[in-house]
C-alpha cells in the first residue's frame, strides 16, 4: 500500500466486503484488489487521502475489527448518517474499483472488454415499420 | 507592435460548434480567418478513455461534464451556487461537441414565432424557413443519421446516413408509444451510422459522452476544422481571451489573450466574432469595459448576460423485467417524442416539451445511480436495473426571464486572474408545471411499454448543457444585443454566433440551430466584405 497503514487497510478490507458481499460468481471486492485501487486513488489526491485516513482511524477507534459482523454493519450504518461525506466517498471508490474490474464486468453478463475498439453488434430493430402509423397521423408542427 | 502585420480580417473566439462552422464558411470564401480557442486539440486515439477498463471513472474526472468538477487547466470556475441547474461545457477544439451526445434536432417553425403564436417572450427576427438552406448545408457538413418524413417537422432534405439502430431496447419502448398512439421518431443524430465523408460508421460502443475514438460521432474537431484549416483558417489553441478592446470610434479593435506560455498577447482584427457559448460570451463582453462601454461591451441595452435559458430536464426511468441489452448502441438512443411539443391551451402551461430516449447505464453508472444500496441487498438491486432500464430525458422549453442571468463574480477568477461568471437562475412556474406534465406522460409511455417500476428525478441538476439567450437577437437595440445577422447593435464589426443569440429556447437540443445561425451570419459577413 502506498498510503494506508496496515491497520487501516485491514479495516478497509472488511468494510468493502460488507459494502459489496461476495455472491455466487460475483467476487468480493477484496478478492479483486479494490482496497489497492482505493489506496492508489487516494495517494494522488491529498484531500481524499485525509478524508480516508481520518475516517478509517475513527472507525478503528471503535475497535471495528473485533466486532461481530452485525455490529460492524450497524456501525457503518451509523457512519452513513454521521459522516456522510466520508461514507459517500467510501461507496464511490469501492464501486469504482469493483465495477470497472473485468472479472466483475464479465460476471454481470458483458464481454468484459472496454467499449472500444471492438464496440458491439446492435440489431437495427423491428419497429421502424411502426413509423408509418406516425406519418399517417399527419402534420403536428405549427406553421406560423 | 506592427498592427497591420498582426491584423486579420476576421477573428473568431471559440472553436466549438459555431466557431468551427463559421470559420470554415469564411475560409471557404477566401477570407483570412483566425480562431482563438482556450482549450487544445484532443487526440481521439489517446485522449479518450473508452479503450481502458477504467473508462467509466473518467466521467468523475477529466470527462466530468461540469467544468467546476473537472478543474482542468483549460477550464474556468463558474459560480453556480444560485442555480438549481449546473452549467456544463467542454473546453477544447470542438468545444462541447467533444462530450455531447450528438442529438441534432432542429428548432421547429413555431419556436421562432413564440410571441405571435403564444403571446409570451418574443419572436425571432429570422424564421425557420430563412434558415432552412443553412440547416441543410450544416447537415451535409456534419453528417446526420435519421429518416425524413417526420410529421413534427416540415419536409427535410434526405439524411446523410440511416437512423441509429433501435436494438431490443428501442423496440421495447416504441411499442409503448405505438400503444398510446403518440408521436415518436428517430431523432436526427450527428453520428455516422455508416461510413460518411471519410469517417467510419459507429460501432455501437455506447458512451458518446466520453468522446469518440473512431471519429464516428460528428464533433467539429473531426468535421469542420480539418476542412477549415486546409482552406487556410488559422487556429490558435491554449489562448484564453481576457477582453475585447475598442478604438476611439467605438469599433472592436483587438482581443487580448493569454497564450500557451501564459504571456499576454493582442490580436487585431477588422471583425471580431464571439463563439464562446452562452456563458463564455457574456463573460468576455462584461469583462470588456471601457469609457465608451462602462457596463460591458455592446451592452447599451443592459441585456448582455440576461435572459439566460437552460433546458430544464426531468429524468424518468422505467425498469423492465428482461435484459434489454441496454449497453449496446449509442447511449443516447435518439428517439424523440414531440407529442406534447406545441402549446395546448387545455394545459396549465404554455409552450411544451419533448422527450428523448436514453439507453441503460453502464455497470458503474448503474451502481452509482442512487438505487443500488450497499450490503446484502446490493446485488439484487443491481441485477434488477442493469441493462433493464430505459430513461426518458424530458426536455422543457425554458422561457426567457431577465432575472435569470450571467454576471461577473467579484470574488472569483480563473487561473489567469480573469473574473469568472456567476449564474443566477430560478425555475419558473411554467417550467415546473411543464416538467410535471412531462413526468406524468413519460410514465404512461413506460407503463404502456411494460415497465414494472417507474422512478423520476423532477429536476436534474447536472443538466445545463444548453446555454442560451444571453446576447439576445432582435430588431430593437433597446430590447436586444444583436440583430438578425448576429451583429451587435452597438459595435458594427462585432458579432456573436453561439447560443447566446437565441431569442427563445425551443424544447430540443440547440446545436443544429446554433450552427445554422453561424453559417447564416457567415454569409452576411462574407457579403459585407465584398
Amino acid at each position: 500500500m502506498r498510503t494506508l497503514s496496515k491497520s487501516n487497510s485491514d479495516t478497509l478490507t472488511v468494510i468493502v466486503d460488507l459494502l459489496i458481499p461476495k455472491k455466487g460468481s460475483l467476487p468480493s471486492p477484496s478478492d479483486i484488489n479494490v482496497v489497492e485501487h482505493i489506496d492508489d486513488t487516494i495517494s494522488d489526491a491529498p484531500q481524499l487521502m485525509r478524508l480516508f485516513v481520518e475516517g478509517l482511524r475513527d472507525i478503528n477507534d471503535k475497535d471495528f475489527l473485533s466486532l461481530q459482523e452485525k455490529e460492524q454493519i450497524d456501525l457503518l450504518q451509523k457512519y452513513e448518517c454521521a459522516n456522510s461525506l466520508f461514507f459517500a466517498e467510501l461507496i464511490r471508490h469501492t464501486y469504482n474499483g469493483y465495477y470497472t474490474n473485468p472479472i466483475v464486468v464479465r460476471a454481470i453478463g458483458m464481454t468484459g472488454h472496454p467499449p472500444q475498439p471492438k464496440g458491439y453488434n446492435l440489431e437495427q430493430g423491428n419497429n421502424f415499420k411502426l413509423l408509418e402509423k406516425v406519418r399517417e397521423r399527419g402534420q403536428i408542427w405549427r406553421n406560423p | 507592435m506592427d498592427i497591420e502585420n498582426n491584423k486579420v480580417d476576421v477573428l473568431v473566439i471559440g472553436a466549438g460548434a459555431s466557431g468551427a462552422a463559421f470559420s470554415w464558411k469564411l475560409a471557404n470564401s477566401g477570407i483570412k480567418v483566425m480562431c482563438l480557442e482556450q482549450g487544445d486539440w484532443l487526440d481521439p486515439l489517446t485522449d479518450y478513455s473508452t479503450s481502458n477498463s477504467d473508462w467509466e471513472i473518467h466521467r468523475q474526472t477529466d470527462f466530468n461534464p461540469n467544468p467546476n468538477f473537472r478543474s482542468m487547466k483549460v477550464d474556468y470556475p463558474i459560480n453556480d451556487t444560485e442555480s438549481p441547474i449546473a452549467p456544463l461545457m467542454y473546453n477544447a477544439v470542438g468545444g462541447s461537441t467533444i462530450h455531447w451526445s450528438a442529438h441534432f434536432p432542429r428548432l421547429k417553425p413555431s419556436d421562432f414565432r413564440v410571441k405571435t403564436l403564444d403571446h409570451v417572450a418574443d419572436d425571432w427576427p429570422i424564421s425557420y424557413f430563412e434558415l432552412e438552406p443553412y440547416f441543410d448545408l450544416n447537415d451535409k457538413m456534419m453528417g446526420v443519421a435519421g429518416i425524413i418524413g417526420d410529421p413534427a417537422y416540415p419536409p427535410k432534405s434526405p439524411r446523410q446516413t440511416p437512423p441509429v439502430g433501435l436494438g431490443k431496447l428501442g423496440d421495447k419502448i416504441t411499442h409503448g408509444f405505438d400503444k398510446l398512439g403518440w408521436h415518436w421518431w428517430p431523432s436526427d443524430s450527428a453520428i455516422n451510422t455508416v461510413d460518411y465523408d471519410g469517417r467510419p460508421g459507429c460501432n455501437n460502443c455506447g458512451p458518446c459522452d466520453l468522446g469518440c475514438s473512431i471519429k464516428a460521432k460528428s464533433s467539429t474537431d473531426v468535421t469542420y476544422w480539418p476542412k477549415a484549416i486546409k482552406l487556410g483558417a488559422r487556429l490558435v489553441t491554449n489562448a484564453r481571451v481576457r477582453e475585447i478592446t475598442v478604438d476611439r470610434y467605438g469599433k472592436a479593435k483587438s482581443a487580448i489573450y493569454y497564450d500557451s506560455d501564459g504571456n499576454i498577447q493582442e490580436q487585431y482584427a477588422s471583425t471580431i466574432v464571439l463563439a464562446a457559448n452562452g456563458i463564455g460570451t457574456p463573460r468576455i463582453l462584461l469583462n470588456s469595459t471601457s469609457t465608451k462601454f462602462p457596463e460591458g461591451l455592446a451592452n447599451s441595452s443592459g441585456l448582455v448576460g440576461k435572459n439566460l435559458m437552460f433546458h430544464p430536464y426531468s429524468i424518468v426511468t422505467g425498469i423492465f423485467d428482461e435484459d434489454l441489452e441496454g449497453h449496446k448502441g449509442p447511449t443516447p438512443l435518439n428517439i424523440i417524442c414531440s407529442e406534447f411539443y406545441e402549446t395546448d391551451h387545455s394545459r396549465d402551461f404554455v409552450r411544451g416539451y419533448a422527450y428523448q430516449v436514453v439507453r441503460s447505464s453502464a455497470p458503474l453508472a448503474t451502481a452509482l445511480s442512487g438505487h443500488v444500496p450497499w450490503g446484502e441487498k446490493h446485488h439484487e438491486a443491481f441485477k434488477k436495473r442493469f441493462n433493464r432500464t430505459i430513461t426518458f430525458a424530458v426536455i422543457g422549453e425554458d422561457l426567457p426571464e431577465t432575472h435569470n442571468k450571467v454576471t461577473i463574480d467579484p470574488n472569483l477568477s480563473d487561473s489567469f486572474g480573469i473574473p469568472s461568471p456567476k449564474i443566477e437562475y430560478r425555475l419558473s412556474d411554467n417550467s415546473r408545471k411543464m416538467l410535471g406534465h412531462g413526468v406524468k406522460t413519460a410514465t404512461q409511455v413506460m407503463k404502456a411499454a411494460g415497465a414494472t417500476e417507474v422512478t423520476h428525478d423532477p429536476l436534474k441538476r447536472e443538466a445545463g448543457w444548453h446555454l442560451m439567450g444571453t446576447t439576445k437577437m432582435g430588431a430593437d437595440p433597446k430590447d436586444s444585443v444583436v440583430n438578425k445577422y448576429g451583429q451587435t447593435h452597438d459595435v458594427d464589426n462585432l458579432f456573436v454566433i453561439d447560443g447566446s443569440i437565441f431569442v427563445t429556447a425551443g424544447a430540443v437540443n440547440p446545436t443544429s440551430t446554433i450552427q445554422a445561425l453561424a453559417l447564416h451570419v457567415a454569409d452576411h459577413v462574407i457579403s459585407k466584405s465584398k
